[in-house]
């Protein structure tokens, strides 16, 4: 079992997920890898590898390299605006 | 196995959806009230929309042996103008007369506007006016987090609501647990490149439980596919889970939510604590 707040986690053992999902990882990687390349290569390259998405999306490479199961939980919060509360919000 | 569609938008698919979904035993969907893709331009737009979802559908998805259900509301897409989503609150008590209407869905937040949140409001008053059931939407991608933040801590300061008879769909790694933590259902849409994975809603399955969660297709007219719901069905089984929690989240769960309407009709198969309890 692995570790988990309240569910009864997985049945499989992480080998066993491994094999499962190890090609789609790996693809889906790639496929990020790739994107880069495409626009640091067109014409703008440069300029565009400076725009904060293009910047979210390297800090979110970075994340998904540190340690912690809650990976896919922080690259949201990355893409997310900040939580204010109804009063603040409604101030915009 | 049967399976339940708790939330996807047949109005814009086509008579081959409803096949595909009956293949699939599909036995029951649910259409909540939403945007068309383009701003309506009057209240009667919307009028004619609920009867469209509340009388055409219905009888198209009955040739597949389907049970088609709605929601009505003003949707959060189009509640920035005021005096338009008050006209259309107006005539919503007429459709939750209606015998395949649930309740107010999918009301809730998308730019997460004063506005909005002032007829996400008003429209919580009218569900518990009439002891309605209540389908939240929460807003796309960066504005998921704060919008559902807003509706969470209102509908908790708020006092009046049954936590039990509130659903917020769309939900993420991000959103989930302050949902749970306040009691209410969550639903988790599979729609690839904007919500959720078939992956993504077994995680979550596995770190929360089978409690409290459903999960939908979401199928509209944006990319999509009510085949979805299936491949996470699919994805279940292969990570190893019993037949018998498959059947809870996939059939049983919206049936305890959706069964508080009196409405609706299919019954699940277990006692919810049972089921929940994996025993
Ligand atoms: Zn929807």
């Amino acid at each position: 079992m692995g570790k988990n707040v309240a569910g009864r986690g997985s049945p499989l053992a992480a080998e066993e997920l491994l094999e499962i999902y190890f090609l789609e990882m790996r693809s889906a990687l790639l496929e990020t890898a790739a994107a880069f390349d495409r626009l640091e290569r067109a014409a703008g390259g440069e300029r565009v590898m400076e725009d904060p998405r293009v910047k979210k999306l390297l800090a979110g490479c970075e994340l998904i390299t540190a340690a912690g199961a809650d990976r896919a939980e922080r690259f949201l919060l990355l893409f997310s605006d900040g939580g204010q509360t109804v009063a603040s919000a409604a101030e915009e | 196995m049967k399976v339940i569609e708790p939330h996807i938008h047949m109005i814009a698919r086509t008579t081959q959806d409803y096949e595909r979904m009956v293949r699939m035993h599909t036995v029951a969907c649910c259409e909540p009230a939403f945007w068309a893709g383009y701003d309506r331009t009057s209240p009667e737009a919307f009028y004619d929309y609920f009867v469209h979802i509340s009388e055409f559908e219905p009888t198209r998805a009955a040739q597949y042996l389907i049970q088609h259900y709605c929601w009505v509301c003003i949707n959060p897409k189009e509640a920035d103008d005021l005096v338009l989503s008050r006209e259309v609150i107006s005539f919503i008590p007429e459709f939750l007369a209606k015998p395949t209407v649930l309740g107010l869905g999918e009301i809730g937040l998308n730019l997460n506007t004063r506005n909005e949140m002032t007829i996400f409001a008003e429209q919580v008053e009218l569900a518990l006016q009439h002891g309605q059931l209540i389908w939240i939407h929460t807003p796309h991608l960066k504005d998921k987090l704060r919008g559902t933040r807003m509706m969470v801590e209102y509908l908790v300061g708020h006092g009046g609501v049954d936590p039990e008879k509130v659903a917020f769909d769309h939900c993420e790694e991000h959103t989930l647990r302050m949902i749970r933590d306040a009691g209410f259902w969550a639903a988790m849409t599979i729609y690839p490149t904007t919500k959720n994975s078939p992956a993504r809603v077994v995680d979550a399955l596995e770190i929360y439980g089978l409690d409290h969660l459903m999960v939908d297709a979401s199928g509209d007219w944006g990319p999509s596919d009510p085949g979805t719901i299936h491949d996470a069905i699919f994805e279940m089984r292969k990570r190893g889970h019993p037949e018998e929690d498959v059947e809870t989240v996939f059939y049983n769960n919206p049936c305890y939510f959706l069964g508080q309407s009196g409405k609706f009709r299919p019954r699940p198969l277990r006692e919810r604590e049972e089921a929940w309890a994996g025993k």
